[in-house]
């Protein structure tokens, strides 16, 4: 529990720093809620940026990092002593007059949260990619004391600025930290809905969008686990706000916002420099009918380039390391370290695209693809609904059922550009970026959003009478939502709230968690593990290698005999192998040996590795090169 | 927009309303009941196992 004071911590740090900085710069919103989540996303962009630098600089060492969060707890506390009486006020100020089925929808969403907090309290477990990536990556730049590159593993180079804070967490609070962070962002997602929903409709209207984005099932069941999908969202949302707000008050100061948030999204993740193509194409289409087109022209030079330069120490790490600032993305155009697979879901054409060298055959296949794509995936929305593929496609119905009473509401101006934007990222996820909602969850952000002001405003004066029987069958459904919650919550109270050990916990959780205890108890610390079938690298205190079938550092095809795959795993100075019994057919099909039945690896095994660990699962082999020595 | 439309619209604009209301009841409902929340409402409060 002590995660909970950690992140409020990290949120009022967040603000102190950040409200510094915007009042320095006169960023000042006149709006609280504005005012607060403009100043936590400039805060957390500027921790993450330390982050960063400390990696770079190779001094992650635990007393650097216990320093810093001492110095921002010291910072969270003079936040609460200047600021914490006027966001009391604030707060007191915040429920306008909420019908008895608002407050019912609130609250309840509110429990939602809360019991989806509790699975954040849980150490993590079950979800591959947080194992795989998201964790494991933080954990080794903290073995390494240095943002090193991990080549063996997906995604080393990405942008990570989410995982520098999920970093600092592991080092001085848990395990659970990371995933209790990424659900204050879900937190501070349904935030910035309340926020967009007071700016450009009303507050009811923004309480309704916030409480149909807690409840959809992608947020719910993702936010709780140690992805950065719903960080990256609240940089993006915060991005989009600030631009609506440049396109009613356009002004430098606040297109410099723009671009500094949309830079905070494009370090997250490369999703998010689909940010920068939303801000781009806004600013391109805004017509000059209140400046002169030389300075429209100019503006948008300045948001691109304080969004790349915010971002560019991401991608310049990339190709520093690879000789791809994207990679593994985009080999055909940037070339860099060889890696086996670049495919990632991309749509064929947006590869051909950024692969192909001869441009016009590109653009060309580009286009039709283009086309084609969105022809095909225009009702994507309604498959998310109804037939989603994943849990990661699943968004509920909430959508499906009110965007239509768009048609019929009252609209602003300010609505009809939150739905240009809205329409604009919507062609950008199915067109470009895999049509896949938990990698763009700002789009349901910015769409509950929209769903608020129908449910506020569906029934016109003369039926004022009707108006409580939409709002009452959301309070319905966000009951339903909740329980869903509380239903996945209640395994995992035991251990969350202490009833049962972590180890205990894990040992049933986690198949692969007596094998890394074993290594963690018993091996030096200068071990380094080949990791065989095996993809969760998380609870293994000790530096490892991956070979999975996409990497190039362990590739056995380039390896003719045992011998030679000995030498090589002794230039990489690999002292234990840690190896998966038996393959699933899943992953022999993607490409890993099926170990025991090969006999390039048998032979390998019976004269270089002697068994020092086994389980039903796995087993842990001391790698002896005799006499073959390194060839790197 | 011709006038006549106009008021065609303006007058029809209650009844797309309620059809629009009851778009969203039924969407909701059957949602939740084709994806077994009833079930699991039941099975938490112990009505089933």
């Amino acid at each position: 529990m002590s995660e909970f004071v950690c992140l409020i911590g990290l949120l009022l740090g967040a603000y102190g720093a950040g409200k510094i900085v915007n009042d320095r710069l006169r960023w000042t919103p006149t709006r609280s809620i504005a005012d607060v989540l403009f100043a936590i996303a400039m805060g957390l962009t500027l921790l993450q940026g330390l982050m960063f630098f400390l990696g770079v600089l190779g001094v992650l060492y635990a007393t650097v990092l216990h320093g810093v969060a001492a110095a921002w707890a010291g910072l969270a506390l003079w936040t609460l002593t200047k600021w914490g009486p006027w966001l009391g006020q604030h707060v007191r100020r915040l429920p306008t007059s909420l019908a008895w089925y608002q407050l019912v929808a609130v609250a309840v969403a509110g429990f939602g949260l809360l019991a989806n907090a509790v699975r954040a309290l849980a150490p993590p477990h079950g979800a591959t990619d947080p194992l795989a990536y998201q964790l494991a990556l933080p954990k080794l730049y903290l073995l390494s004391n240095t943002l090193g590159f991990e080549e063996s593993v997906n995604g080393a180079l990405y942008p990570a600025a989410i995982n520098m804070l999920y970093m600092l967490g592991l080092a001085v609070s848990s395990d659970s930290m990371p995933q209790l962070t990424h659900w204050g962002f879900g937190v501070l997602c349904c935030g910035a809905v309340v926020g967009v929903g007071q700016s450009l409709s009303t507050t009811k209207a923004g309480l309704w969008g916030a409480v149909v984005l807690a409840l959809s099932p992608v947020l719910v069941y993702f936010g709780s686990l140690g992805y950065i999908d719903a960080g990256l969202a609240f940089f993006q949302v915060m991005a989009l706000w600030a631009l609506l707000e440049w396109m009613d008050s356009p002004g430098r100061q606040q297109l410099l916002l723009v671009g500094v948030l949309t830079g905070a999204a494009m370090s997250c993740k490369p999703h998010g420099i689909a940010t920068l193509g939303v801000v781009l194409v806004i600013l391109a289409l805004t017509d000059g009918r209140w400046r002169t087109p030389r300075l429209h022209w100019q503006e948008l030079a300045l948001a691109a380039s304080v969004a790349l330069a915010v971002a560019s120490p991401w991608y310049l790490r990339s190709y520093l390391f690879a000789g791809n600032p994207v990679w593994p993305l985009a080999g055909g155009i940037f070339g860099g370290v060889e890696f086996g697979h670049v495919n990632f879901g991309i749509p064929g054409y947006v590869r051909q695209l950024v692969e192909d060298p001869s441009m016009t055959a590109a653009v060309g296949g580009f286009i039709s693809g283009i086309l084609d794509r969105l022809w095909t995936k225009l009702p994507s929305l309604w498959y998310w609904s109804w037939t989603p593929q994943s849990w990661q496609h699943a968004i509920g119905p909430h959508l499906v059922a009110l965007l239509p009473g768009l048609l019929l509401v009252p609209r602003s101006r300010q609505i009809h550009r939150l739905i240009g934007v809205t329409a604009l990222y919507y062609v950008i996820t199915i067109a470009v970026l895999q049509a896949n909602p938990r990698y763009n969850m700002v789009l349901l952000a910015l769409m509950a959003v929209l769903a608020g002001h129908v449910i506020e405003n569906l029934f016109s004066e003369r039926l004022k009478s009707l108006r409580p029987i939409v709002p009452v069958a959301i309070a319905v459904t966000v009951t339903l939502g909740a329980a869903w919650s509380f239903h996945l919550a209640r395994p995992v109270w035991p251990v969350a709230t202490g009833q049962v050990s972590r180890e205990d916990f894990l040992r049933g959780q986690e198949s692969t968690y007596p094998l890394f205890e074993f290594v963690n108890r018993n091996l030096p610390d200068d071990a380094n593990i080949l990791f065989q079938g095996i993809v969760k690298g998380f609870y293994c205190d000790r530096a490892y290698i991956w070979d999975h079938p996409y990497q190039r550092v362990v590739h056995y095809a380039d390896l003719p005999d045992d011998v030679a795959l000995a030498r090589h795993l002794a230039s990489l100075g690999v002292t234990h192998v840690a190896r998966m019994i038996q393959v699933p057919p899943s992953r022999v099909r993607l490409g890993y040996p099926q170990y025991f039945l090969d006999p390039y690896h048998e032979r390998f095994r019976k004269r270089y590795l002697t068994p020092i660990y086994q389980d039903n699962g796995y087993i842990l082999f001391r790698f002896d090169p005799r006499g073959v020595t390194g060839n790197g | 927009m011709p006038e006549g439309l106009l008021s065609l619209i303006e007058r029809a604009r209650p009844g797309l309303q309620v059809a629009v209301a009851f778009w969203a009841l039924g969407v909701l409902g059957y949602h939740y009941y084709d994806q077994g929340y009833h079930l699991l409402v039941a099975h938490l409060l112990g009505l089933q196992p």
